[in-house]
């Protein structure tokens, strides 16, 4: 026998004992395998935000932008009457018995006038 | 880019030479098993962007890298026991290389087939041999022949030259041989 049949008896008989691993290992193997494979798609899902974001050099600028506009917008926006104006309101009996059945009348008669005072 | 698919495929296919190996090596089925997950976990994290045809060789490169670190770290742990209790045996293989450290650990090891089976006992003692193999001739063999990588894949997996890796191998068949017919098996 030459030495490389015998190196292949050999690979037989390992090949053998391979097969016959106990039933712990071979479960701790095969959970050992899943958890690395699983982590595979996450991995790739990371990589491919990045990679998504890398070829879109504009993607900080825009995002920047539209902070700047949504903080410019939230500034302009005018101020509306608080609750603790309406609170005032209704301490001082500024608010007629009919605004109770239609609130949008204390909001536009009312509140509105005041915020036209304050400004 | 391999799929988790491919990936699970892929590590079915090795994982149980891929834990005999670490045995044979280790001497010790709850490091083996350790071993054999790091590379796993390895694979995926560092080269699951790579093709499929390149996770085999890969693969052996992390496994092998996670036995010598062992073997090292096992050393780096030795020297400080030994450095902190002088009680401990002087021909403790602490101190020596990676070969003697496995081979020592072997030579503690009792050969103790459970089978009573000639086949089984076969099999172990087949088993008893490649674990007592000096380690680098050990990583040949099982490199070249029950991997199946070739010469120059077995020297980039091994980082040593092609002629070495023949050298390695031819030298572990014939220690194989000579170790089993000392155990009474013929080849």
């Amino acid at each position: 026998m030459n030495q490389e049949e015998f190196a292949q008896d050999l690979i037989r008989a390992l090949d053998e004992g391979a097969r016959e691993l106990d039933a712990a290992t071979i479960t701790q193997l095969r959970a050992f395998r899943r958890a690395a494979a699983s982590g595979t798609d996450a991995r790739h899902a990371g990589r491919g935000a990045l990679a998504w974001a890398q070829y879109r050099p504009w993607l900080p600028v825009t995002l920047a932008a539209g902070l700047l506009l949504l903080g410019w917008l939230t500034y302009q926006r005018p101020q509306t009457p608080d609750n603790g104006d309406v609170d005032i309101l209704l301490l001082t009996e500024g608010i007629p018995p009919q605004a109770f059945a239609d609130w949008s009348l204390v909001k536009r008669d009312y509140l509105g006038q005041q915020c036209l005072a304050t400004n | 880019m391999a799929t988790s698919q491919e990936i699970d495929h892929f590590l079915a296919e090795v994982e149980r030479r891929a834990y005999k190996h670490a045995t044979f090596a280790l001497q010790d089925p709850h490091e083996a098993l350790d071993v054999v997950q790091n590379a796993m976990l390895k694979l995926v994290e560092r080269y699951s962007d790579k093709p499929v045809a390149e996770l085999p060789l890969l693969f052996q490169r992390i496994l092998q890298n996670a036995i010598h670190d062992h073997f090292r770290r096992a050393k780096v742990r030795n020297f400080w026991v030994k450095l902190v209790s002088p009680l401990l045996d002087k021909d403790d293989a602490g101190g020596e290389t990676l070969e003697s450290l496995a081979t020592a650990h072997v030579v503690d090891t009792p050969a103790t087939p459970e089978n009573e089976t000639a086949s089984r006992q076969h099999l172990a003692l087949i088993e008893q041999a490649l674990a007592e193999l000096p380690p680098r001739q050990r990583e040949a063999f099982l490199l070249r022949y029950w991997e199946e990588l070739d010469v120059a894949e077995t020297a980039k997996v091994m980082g040593c030259s092609q002629g070495s890796v023949k050298t390695h191998s031819f030298r572990a068949v014939n220690a194989m041989a000579a170790k089993l017919k000392n155990k009474g098996l013929k080849s």
